[in-house]
């Protein structure tokens, strides 16, 4: 059952992670706009996904910086291998973080995996629209496979998303959303990487 | 009555005796060549170039330049690491020139060509070499391979060692190899010839992965694509599992010596009892062939 507010009704976690991407119908927009002018709590919510999602992009999906890699090899070299313990460390506060986001998306636990897919696509769509491959060392014939190929796996993750509606409890679909998401992530890594 | 010695063989006499003092000379590098002792790294990142990178039995490392109206090379050398710096000529950027370096096997490789190529022959310590536009090709390597790409193939034959291949847009083949194998791309082929690897993941997102040869990996192996084909030709198991898992694919399995289980979340073959190698397949859309050799 929706709840109503004097404005509407309160926009759903999809549609806050849709107004935060600009991606909400010309009729909507504007409600969620106005709606959350007057309501704190929706405002409280779509900081928090606003947040969650830099989260995600910042931790989950972070593009290596500008540095120049070539300028830090010997230091690469000389640095010492991990140890177990350490990459336990590692895996540990990944999984902590992991936690912590997935919390952050849903306290209530009531958000289905496909909305939690949902909200980590919008923050890779949102990272990649943002940035666009406009490293101008990229040539554009290359920055244009890169987009065509986001394309098609962006097309393939909705394709996902639509199959996990209807089969929330499916481990293969989550399993197959989480490889997609990664494969874009990697793709750009892989762009920026390739930059001299 | 001596004949008089005539012009052209003075000529030719004196151009012979220059010639002869001139091997005996030590050698001078011109601007389209250079050489440096040897160093454990040697780094390189030229803009718009094919390169090829080649192992020899000298201890010493050396490069030539193919058009040095376009671009030269320096070099620094810190520590361990030698760096050679592609100095453009001012207009030149559209320019494909050729470079050539050839090094002791047991030097490591760090290059990164926006446009061009890669070829690297005998390197045994490693190489991490990407290309933004254009190919990768590696033969005879070991150690550490690491090689990317944007757009372009890449191609890695008889090589041993921590392969990993990965691009967005183009045909990975790794070509009799061995040890821990991981090739990765978004649209293109994957073909991977392999005798037993140590372990094995292949992933493409709309292109075909095939496995020619082995799957009996001892970390395990996966393989998987997202619209594309997964397709296997391998000898039989000694002992293992492979699972199958695929939302909307065609499955065709042709090993008569598995015993097939059916699971809610797809279908498991086992091979001598299970307990082995365990391998992954998985689709969303994309078939999955199975063709145990032999049968």
């Amino acid at each position: 059952m929706s709840e109503h507010h004097s404005l509407g009704r309160h926009p759903s976690l999809r549609e806050l992670s849709a107004f935060l991407e600009d991606d909400l119908t010309e009729q909507r927009g504007p409600e969620v706009e106005a709606h959350l002018r007057t309501c704190p709590r929706c405002r409280r919510r779509r900081d928090e996904i606003a947040s969650l999602v830099d989260e995600v992009r910042r931790r989950e999906f972070a593009w290596p910086t500008r540095q120049d890699v070539w300028t830090d090899i010997a230091a690469e070299l000389e640095r010492p291998r991990r140890s177990p313990w350490t990459r336990v460390g590692v895996a540990l506060l990944a999984a902590t973080i992991a936690g912590i986001v997935f919390l952050e998306l849903d306290p209530g636990g009531r958000s289905s995996p496909a909305e939690h897919f949902r909200v980590q696509h919008s923050a890779l769509v949102r990272e990649l629209n943002s940035n666009s491959f406009s490293v101008p060392e990229l040539a554009r014939s290359t920055e244009a496979t890169v987009l065509q190929a986001q394309r098609e796996v962006s097309s393939g993750v909705n394709t996902l998303l639509a199959e996990l509606e209807t089969r929330p409890d499916d481990p293969l679909l989550a399993d197959l959303i989480r490889r997609a998401l990664q494969r874009k992530a990697k793709m750009a890594r892989l762009a920026r990487e390739t930059t001299p | 009555m001596k004949p008089a010695r005539g012009f052209p063989q003075t000529v030719l006499m004196t151009l012979l005796t220059l010639l002869a003092w001139a091997s005996l000379l030590p050698a001078q590098e011109s601007p389209s060549s250079g050489s440096s002792g040897t160093a454990d790294l040697v780094v390189f990142s030229p803009l718009n170039a094919s390169v090829e990178l080649e192992a020899w039995d000298r201890d010493s490392i050396r490069w030539t330049t193919g058009d040095t109206t376009a671009a030269l090379l320096e070099a620094q050398l810190t520590g361990d690491v030698l760096e050679l710096l592609e100095r453009r000529r001012a207009g030149t950027g559209h320019v494909r020139v050729a470079y050539r370096l050839r090094m002791p096997r047991s030097t490591r490789v760090r290059i990164r060509v926006r446009i061009g190529s890669i070829s690297v022959v005998g390197l045994e310590a490693g190489v991490r070499a990407s290309v933004q536009e254009g190919r990768i090709t590696v033969s005879s390597a070991g150690g550490s391979v690491e090689l990317r790409t944007v757009d372009g193939p890449i191609t890695v034959r008889d090589a041993h060692g921590n392969l990993d291949a990965g691009t967005v847009a183009g045909e990975i083949l790794l070509d009799r190899v061995e040890g821990r194998l991981r090739a990765i791309n978004t649209s293109g082929d994957i073909t991977i010839r392999t005798g037993a690897p140590v372990s094995l993941h292949a992933e493409s997102y709309s292109g075909r992965v095939r496995l020619e040869g082995s799957v009996a990996a001892a970390e395990g192996a996966s393989v998987h694509s997202h619209s594309g084909a997964v397709e296997l030709e391998v000898e039989p198991l000694p002992s293992g599992s492979v699972f199958l898992r695929t939302v909307r694919g065609d499955v065709d399995v042709r090993c008569p010596g598995a015993e097939t289980r059916e699971h809610s979340s797809g279908r498991r073959l086992d091979f001598g009892g299970g307990g082995g190698s365990q391998v992954e397949l998985t689709t969303f859309s994309g078939p999955i062939r199975i063709r145990c050799l032999g049968s």
